[in-house]
């Protein structure tokens, strides 16, 4: 429409992303943190960092565990655990409460608080005890495709419009693009608009493939709740069956009622490993514990190729025989989709990669911001010359308020929501969600200053207090009881000294451009360009 | 009629454009919907017409059809905004969807002769 293939894509472009872009800017800053969402859930448990476990092999934790879990879950219909690895160092285990006897009672919806769960040292099989309840980095993790304060079904729809809006700005963005390869050296600082426009092509060219990859394998991975016309089709109302050839693996097994003793589990890990040529394992599930028709399910660990879908091993639970065909593989379309999957989740990412992903991710971040922020730019003048100097129309104000509360916003709530993970009283009630109550006080909290007075003071608050919320997390750390960047660096505790180099450098950068944004100005001249640039989050 | 939306905010507060910016407002929304609506219809219909012929095991053909799905999305949506006319853009959809509407019918017309 409108003069010309380039001039509808741009426009396309810019309102298909300005339109879900306050959405988006969460998803990539809640989905980039995520790639640390171990590193996070270990900084936000203390109580850890110091009673780092020594290592041990793995058949010797997976042994460790069961002792445990014969101790506290006997009778329970299933345990789970993840081995301990270089990126958590404790053994996770949880299992389903055995039934009670008072059956007959309405059956319950299942929630995650009815699994029991502890977290135990491999070396010495003592169950680490009193770490806070927290949702560490899951919470960003489900936040990013589930929202929160409604159902996940919805959250889910939600995102998924969004981002399936952003596939289209992105292609769009490619078409209406002209000079691609040139853009990439092009930057010019301090020109008003055409900075904006340099730092909004900087940020998305750069990391293009990235983009394309994140959006499209981000639609991959609930691809059948969005288009199920295509399981509908072939398989009608058998939707189980089509999981069960996507998924593999054994089905659910019926419990004999015969009692039989569990074989030891560590020899089961030994065995998996050496089928995978030595590969680690990664997670256990043992169904029906104590019973003779146990089955144990060993999952490979992360790392040793980039699908999704890890190569599982499942063993009887008391003869040891093996139950499934190791070099059962599965067709080439299903292996597709596990490594689209694979790359959008990112586990099996060295630390290098996981980093450049991680930059990448912020990269997404700045685009984003620096997009939605080039539209009120843009349209400035414009208000200008109609409703004279200073005065704004009321779409430009609101796009103004809702970039400054969904932006800056964010970046005020993440951090309060870490601050609030270690000042909140260990026995706090219903800890993890007070956490949570904390980030969204604090968004709304900015949002609604936002609205109040959307102007660059209001920017130059708000980035300036992220920044020193930021900034100021490794001293929080060393104070609440944590491994301070001494003890972290001096004794090699990876994770958590990483988590505290990143908040500083975030918050240095925030509180950089906080500094560098000119806090009277006219109001054509737009905000300097690094602000959008440190728009992400750890 | 260059870039419409963008200059509708602040200039349809002057009463002589009114009538234009309505007009353009119109086949905006006509598309949207065409976009939205119909690039869904259209993903769905490829999605199940190739899910369903594919030559190969039924949950690879699956998922092949549903991975393509995704990307037949967002280019009815560049369709729609990108052909020239509203019954452009809406004629082109109902023909893009013709095909894989025959392959479904006459794959479940085989099905019931069988």
């Amino acid at each position: 429409m409108m003069g010309g293939l380039r001039l509808s894509m741009a426009w396309l472009h810019t309102w298909s992303g300005l339109l879900v872009g306050w959405i988006l800017f969460m998803v990539f800053a809640g989905g980039t943190a995520s790639y640390f969402r171990d590193e996070i859930t270990l900084w936000m448990k203390p109580e850890l960092h110091r009673a780092l476990p020594h290592p041990v092999t793995q058949p010797v934790a997976a042994d460790r565990a069961q002792a445990l879990l014969e101790q506290r879950a006997a009778g329970s219909p299933r345990w789970f655990f993840s081995m301990p690895g270089e990126r958590n160092p404790a053994l996770q285990a949880g299992w389903i409460p055995a039934p009670s006897k008072s059956a007959g009672d309405a059956p319950k919806k299942r929630t995650r608080r009815s699994f029991g769960s502890a977290t135990i040292d491999p070396a010495t099989g003592v169950d680490l005890g009193k770490v806070r309840a927290t949702q560490g980095g899951d919470f960003f993790f489900r936040l990013h495709f589930d929202l929160h304060y409604m159902s996940a079904l919805w959250g889910r729809w939600i995102v998924g419009f969004c981002s399936m809006c952003m596939l289209v700005a992105i292609l769009s963005g490619i078409v209406t693009h002209k000079r691609i390869f040139k853009d990439f050296f092009t930057f010019r600082p301090g020109k008003g608009q055409r900075s904006w426009l340099d730092a909004h092509n900087v940020t998305a060219v750069l990391a293009l493939p990235y983009h394309l990859m994140i959006t499209y394998t981000g639609l991959v991975t609930l691809m059948f709740m969005y288009l199920p016309s295509g399981v509908q089709g072939v398989y009608q109302d058998r939707t189980a069956a089509f999981y069960k050839a996507l998924n593999g693996g054994p089905g659910d097994v019926k419990p004999a009622g015969v009692p039989a003793t569990l074989m030891p589990l560590g020899a089961l890990v030994r065995q998996a490993s050496g089928i995978w040529h030595g590969a680690a394992v990664g997670r256990v599930v043992v169904n029906l514990p104590g019973d003779a028709n146990a089955t144990v399910t060993l999952t490979q660990q992360e790392g040793h190729g980039i699908s999704h879908d890890l190569p599982t091993i499942t063993f009887n639970g008391v003869t040891g025989a093996l139950l499934s065909d190791p070099a059962d593989t599965s067709g080439g379309a299903v292996q597709t989709r596990g490594v689209l999957y694979g790359l959008h989740v990112g586990r099996f990412a060295d630390p290098l990669v996981r980093a450049l992903f991680f930059l990448s991710g912020l990269a997404g971040c700045a685009m984003v911001a620096t997009g939605v922020v080039m539209w009120a730019v843009k349209e400035r003048p414009k208000h200008a010359r109609m409703l004279g100097p200073g005065r704004t129309g009321f779409s430009l104000r609101l796009v103004d308020a809702l970039n400054l509360g969904s932006i800056a916003g964010l970046l005020v709530a993440m951090p309060v929501f870490f601050w609030a993970n270690r000042l909140l009283p260990v026995a706090t009630q219903q800890r993890p969600e007070a956490e949570i109550l904390w980030f969204f006080t604090a968004w709304g909290s900015a949002a609604l200053a936002a609205f109040v007075m959307p102007n660059r003071p209001m920017w130059k608050c708000q980035l300036a207090l992220g920044g020193i919320l930021f900034a100021l997390l490794p001293v929080l750390n060393a104070a609440t009881g944590g491994a301070g960047l001494v003890t972290s660096l001096g004794q090699g505790i990876w994770p958590v000294a990483g988590f505290d180099l990143v908040s500083l450098a975030l918050g240095l950068l925030l509180l950089y451009a906080a500094a560098k944004l000119r806090s009277g100005g006219t109001v054509n001249q737009p905000a300097v360009k690094e602000m959008p640039l440190a728009g992400g989050a750890v | 009629m260059l870039s419409p939306i963008s200059d509708a905010g602040p200039t349809a507060e002057r009463a002589p454009t009114a009538t234009l910016h309505w007009r353009v407002r119109a086949a905006v929304a006509v598309r949207t919907v065409a976009a939205i609506g119909g690039g869904y219809l259209l993903a769905s219909l490829a999605t199940r017409a190739l899910a369903i012929t594919l030559p190969m095991a039924a949950v690879d053909a699956v998922v092949t059809a549903t991975l393509t799905g995704l990307v037949v999305y967002p280019c009815a949506v560049m369709w729609c905004f990108a052909a020239r006319t509203v019954p452009r853009a809406c004629l082109g959809l109902v023909a893009a969807c013709a095909l894989p509407t025959l392959v479904i019918l006459a794959h479940q017309g085989a099905a019931v002769a069988r």
